[in-house]
């Protein structure tokens, strides 16, 4: 069951992807056929236990590794069977990845983090300064620019982030588990964060084990043993949580 | 990325862990600072023993008896005459010439006895070997043609003989029972010469020798100073050719005599030294190859607990070259920086050395610089490859799910 949406564009679409690895003398299926489509402009988590099969498909769908059979297709081209310099290059140009943790290179300021993307794209470096600065600027973090990475706390750390992955102008966001690390309400505070960037036309996918935080979501898949087990729009308004 | 940027990308890094970088570099900072200082001291040493023997003139022709082939059969040795030398005088180039006959005496003088090598030579000698005097005058031509028995002294005898400051000239020594009036002494000249100590020999002329002393007609060796150093060659050919004729030889490889230069000499001495230097700086350059092992052991556990970082590398955008080159480059800034305190403490030391312990000319040459730095370049790259390849190839999933 897919939501069809006519307003916009295709960003993602997976066709009948499968993953199989090999765990010694058995394989092991960790998505047994999975169809989905992504469209300019959603918000959609993906949740499920885990063995459902979501890390694997934030995998393939961040062009960190490619599906066993099936298509996926990216903003229309075919990327399922690329090398592996080329889907850096998908990662480095269309997604932009926030992590559970370890976002930021260690000893680095957060300057240098956010601007470490567009130094593999050649990009140069007075455009660098100034695309850093407009995103550090879109995540309200600017005066914490010279400021190492471990010198700043776990909220921050997840804003850089977002200020990384939006700095190459990605077709999507892909968020894992992004605020596995952080108390419910600096968590909350990030959830809003991506709302409203979705809310300027960011397309989001964020993968997720807790209800609470998909329920930020538009749209919501769940998978269950390598299969989709439903995939909806999301009826529930996230609860609201006090501000200190 | 630019290379000014993935430099300091890889600075801060090892910025970041002191410690383990200055142990690691000190490996290299062993093998470089050992391979200079080696370079450094035997190059010392060349110049010193070259200067020495400068010190006797480039322009000398040294002839010997014996075979011209050093693998031919043996020779009767006693194949050069005075004779000989007196012809070679003759020939245009040779500015000056002296035959050598020397033995070992004890010498006395006013019950003072004193050990010398007896040198019997013609007026040439003080050309040929740059004898300077002292007191009185060298042996003369008159001397050597009237066989007249005077003796020179060189400064140690007269020194031994007759004390310190004493002026010895018209004084009388005995050698083997026979008596000589000194008329000159030669001043402290020092090292070694060809046949003895210059300060601890006599000189008498070469006639007298050959008769009263010692007994024979022939000579050990002539010696010729060509005047200038282009005319060594063509006058070595024509000495050649004069002996040839002389000795009856018609056979170039049956030659009784054998013809060598200072030149010679010392492209052999050379070739020699050389040959000694890299010995030792290959033995140096073991250290090197052990220091070049520690980084590999230390990039190897580097890309180990950075398997995180590289995996967020390779998921912003890093390709497999990237992360190659990053790790690369940290290994070569690694040598690097350990060659160049290498080289600074390499060139101190040697100096220190050269200048107050042996007393040896302390030389530089930008050469051995310029191969420490490449080699400590080369043992970075050489030995950074393979944790620098182990770290391009993670797998971006795998690397970025390590704990």
């Amino acid at each position: 069951m897919q939501i069809q949406s006519t307003r916009k564009n295709l960003i993602i679409s997976f066709k009948e992807i499968k993953k199989t690895y090999k765990l010694g003398t058995f394989d092991y299926q960790a998505l047994k056929g999975i169809s989905l489509d992504i469209f300019e402009g959603e918000f959609v988590a993906i949740m499920g236990p885990s063995g459902s099969g979501k890390s694997t498909t934030m995998h393939i769908m961040g062009a960190l590794d490619t599906p066993t059979s099936g298509r996926y297709l990216l903003k229309g081209k075919d990327i399922s069977s690329y090398d592996e310099d080329r889907l850096a290059e998908i990662r480095n140009s269309e997604i932009g990845f926030v992590f559970q943790a370890f976002n930021l290179l260690p000893r680095t300021t957060v300057y240098k983090n956010v601007e470490r993307p567009m130094m593999y794209a050649t990009i140069p470096s007075d455009e660098r300064k100034k695309r850093v600065m407009n995103a550090l600027n879109l995540v309200k973090i600017t005066d914490k620019a010279d400021n190492l990475s471990n010198q700043i706390s776990g909220g921050q750390i997840q804003r850089v982030a977002i200020a990384r992955a939006l700095v190459m102008n990605p077709a999507i966001l892909l968020a894992d588990e992004p605020t596995g690390n952080l108390d419910s309400i600096t968590a909350h505070e990030i959830m809003s964060f991506f709302q409203e960037l979705n809310n300027q036309g960011h397309t989001i996918v964020l993968i997720t084990h807790e209800a609470d935080i998909a329920s930020f979501a538009k749209r919501i898949i769940r998978l269950k043993d390598g299969l989709i087990l439903s995939d909806e729009v999301n009826g529930r308004k996230p609860q609201r949580t006090k501000k200190i | 990325m630019n290379y000014v940027e993935i430099f300091q990308t890889a600075l801060t890094a090892l910025r970041a862990n002191l410690m383990r970088t200055a142990l690691t570099m000190l490996g290299i900072i062993i093998g470089i600072t050992s391979v200079i200082l080696i370079i450094s001291l035997a190059q010392g040493a060349t110049a010193a023993i070259t200067n020495q023997i400068s010190s006797f003139g480039t322009n000398l022709i040294f002839i010997t008896p014996g075979g011209g082939n050093r693998n031919g059969p043996p020779i009767p040795t006693n194949t050069l005459t005075y004779e000989d030398a007196l012809e070679i005088g003759e020939l245009p180039y040779a500015s000056a010439v002296t035959p050598l006959i020397s033995r070992q005496y004890q010498i006395v003088a006013d019950g003072l006895t004193t050990n010398a090598s007896v040198q019997g030579v013609s007026e040439g000698y003080m050309t040929v070997q740059s004898v300077t005097m002292d007191k009185g005058d060298f042996i003369s031509l008159d001397d050597v043609n009237g066989l007249s028995r005077v003796a020179v002294l060189g400064s140690k005898v007269a020194g031994d003989l007759f004390g310190e400051g004493f002026d010895p000239v018209g004084e009388t020594v005995i050698i083997n029972s026979k008596p000589f009036r000194v008329v000159g002494v030669t001043v402290v000249k020092g090292g070694v010469g060809i046949g003895g100590n210059p300060d601890e020999s006599v000189y008498i002329p070469v006639t007298t020798a050959q008769t009263i002393l010692m007994g024979q007609n022939f000579v050990q060796n002539i010696q010729i100073d060509a005047g200038s150093p282009d005319q060594v060659e063509p006058l070595q050919n024509e000495i050649n050719q004069l002996l040839l004729d002389r000795h009856k030889i018609t056979d170039e490889n049956l030659k009784d005599f054998r013809i060598e230069t200072s030149q010679q000499f010392l492209s052999t001495l050379g070739t020699i030294t050389n040959l000694l230097t890299a010995m030792l700086a290959g033995i140096a350059a073991i250290s090197l190859v052990v220091g070049g092992i520690g980084i590999m052991n230390i990039m190897l556990v580097t890309v180990t607990e950075r398997t995180k970082e590289i995996g967020l590398l390779k998921a912003i955008g890093a390709k497999r070259k990237d992360i190659l080159v990053q790790f690369l480059i940290e290994s070569v800034v690694l040598t690097l920086s350990g060659g160049a305190v290498g080289i600074v403490l390499g060139i101190s030391l040697s100096f220190l050395i050269t200048t107050f312990m042996l007393h040896v000319p302390f030389v530089f040459q930008i050469s051995s610089v310029l191969l420490a730095v490449g080699v400590s370049t080369l043992v970075g790259v050489t030995f950074g490859v393979y944790p620098a390849q182990r770290a391009a190839r993670l797998s971006p999933i795998d690397a970025l799910r390590y704990e």
